[in-house]
């Protein structure tokens, strides 16, 4: 039998054009797509093949500076630590030369961060203290304070004389009252944070 | 039409052809996409990922740190400047300081009145009292002056050192550490030269890279970003000054050369590089382009070889004819 060569040509390229637009058009789309993935994927893991190298680089460099590290957790404790601070200000306010007459937490609330370890905000932590003691211990508590490892901030101070100028016997005019030493009955608040 | 007949066969073939070519292809990157998969999951062993905790803990912990300390004021410098203030003839009976409102309220007495007025004009002049107010006296017993003052001080006074010795004031350095020892090196701040930041304000923003060795900054920008406008936003030691400055609009078609000079007269210079990235589309494009132009030159190839196949098939015929 001889193919009339002409409707044969014509129905080949019928049949193509149906293969290019049911078969090999869309094959290409899936082809591309697949390609994107792939690139998409394989930058993925390099990204994450070069964040893992760059934080076990970061963990050794850390180590290398552990005694930086251990003053930054001195300073922000992972907990409030009350015991220690309790002892603490007993035992800085009795090397400065001061009694400690009343002590308690009076208030506790997050600090605004710019972020947060393991999820948890930072804490503040406010201590009143009544004390009693001459200024120039109110002097060397303070300084005691403020070179402690931990943060603590004084965000008030209050203290009234018991007598006046009068009941001092000192030569006038050439020691101030901060040079004198006299009792005087403080009120602190002091501030310190912790996770 | 024998030639036309041959040519759509052929291109028959190559339609069949290019089919299976990407049939094969998106198999293979199947395979790979599952191994590139399989590859992901395992990427970061337990270590590592311990490492990452430690590591993001202590990132956040430095930064909150660093955060309480810059906003960590100092009330006993109240105290050195009440010291460096207050006149020997001047007795405080209370002394009440609110830091949160920088307030002081004091009440005591005085000598005489001289005394109280030449301690209120000393507060007045200071450039660490805001404002005196409530101010009233009387004459107490033994003829001494009892007054009540309330001092609003400028905050800058819980950051700043005062000299006893009403002299200039000191700044702390910002690097002063609360232990005994600094975490910072603070001695070497007055030398300090370093651009520690240098980004783009664009959409979305571009951040520098930074080489302290090289002092080079380095920054892609993305394709049609206006290299000649640019507005860099730059950080620089303290104390230290930049020049050009920041936030001033620059042309970085060819790389641009800051001055940083530290607070003790040294400079050094950093050469900004601004690189602009090729269009994302035009890759993909040509990518593309280089396929179809792969399936046209496999579809070309076959129908040239079905043609003249068929020539020489036609040549060889009449030639068997001939003879």
């Amino acid at each position: 039998m001889k193919l009339d060569r002409p409707i044969t040509s014509a129905i080949i390229l019928f049949v193509i054009l149906i293969l290019v637009f049911f078969l090999v058009v869309p094959e290409y789309k899936t082809f591309k797509k697949l390609r994107a993935d792939l690139g998409e994927k394989k930058a993925q893991y390099n990204a994450e093949f070069d964040y893992y190298a760059e934080i076990t680089k970061q963990y050794y460099e850390l180590r290398n500076r552990e005694e930086d590290l251990k003053k930054v957790d001195d300073a922000l404790p992972e907990n409030p630590n009350l015991g220690k601070l309790i002892y603490y200000f007993q035992k800085a306010s009795g090397e400065s030369g001061m009694i400690v007459k009343d002590l308690f937490l009076s208030k506790t609330s997050v600090t605004p961060t710019n972020s947060n370890v393991s999820g948890s905000a930072v804490n503040d932590l406010i201590f009143s203290l009544d004390v009693i003691g001459s200024y120039s211990a109110l002097d060397n508590f303070l300084a005691s304070l403020e070179k402690s490892d931990r943060l603590f901030e004084v965000t008030s101070i209050s203290f009234g004389s018991m007598g006046s100028s009068q009941n001092l016997s000192v030569p006038d005019d050439i020691l101030s009252q901060f040079e004198i030493q006299q009792t005087y009955s403080f009120n602190l608040q002091i501030k310190t944070q912790s996770y | 039409m024998d030639v036309i007949f041959y040519f759509v066969i052929s291109m028959l073939i190559a339609t069949v052809f290019c089919y299976l070519i990407f049939l094969i292809k998106n198999n293979i990157q199947q395979s790979q996409i599952k191994e590139v998969t399989v590859a992901l999951e395992t990427v970061g062993t337990s270590q590592q990922k311990d490492y990452e905790k430690t590591v993001i803990s202590y990132q956040n912990k430095v930064k909150d740190f660093v955060s309480i300390f810059q906003n960590h004021e100092f009330a006993s410098h109240v105290f050195s400047f009440m010291q460096g203030q207050t006149m020997p003839s001047i007795w405080f009976s209370q002394f009440t300081l609110d830091k949160k409102s920088a307030k002081v309220q004091l009440l005591g007495e005085a000598d005489n009145m001289e005394d109280f007025s030449r301690q209120v004009a000393g507060f007045e002049t200071n450039e660490y009292v805001k404002s005196v107010s409530a101010l009233n006296s009387s004459l107490g017993e033994a003829a001494k002056v009892q007054f009540n003052i309330n001092l609003s001080l400028d905050p800058k006074l819980f950051t700043y050192v005062p000299e006893v010795n009403n002299t200039e004031p000191v700044a702390i350095e910002e690097t002063t550490s609360p232990s005994s020892t600094n975490i910072f090196d603070s001695a070497s701040q007055g030398s300090k030269k370093l651009i520690t930041v240098f980004d783009l304000l664009l959409a979305p923003e571009v951040i520098g890279v930074v080489d302290q060795n090289d002092h080079t900054v380095k920054l892609d920008v993305p394709y049609g970003a206006n290299v000649t406008n640019l507005t860099p936003l730059i950080i620089i030691s303290p104390k230290a000054t930049i020049l050009p400055e920041s936030s001033v609009a620059q042309d970085f078609t060819q790389p641009v050369v800051y001055w940083v000079t530290a607070k003790d007269g040294s400079s050094q210079d950093y050469t900004v590089t601004v690189n602009v990235l090729p269009q994302e589309g035009a890759v993909k494009k040509s990518s593309n382009v280089g396929m179809i132009l792969l399936v046209l030159g496999v579809i070309v190839v076959m129908v040239l070889t079905v043609i003249g196949a068929f020539f020489i098939f036609k040549k060889r015929l009449k030639n068997k004819k001939t003879l």
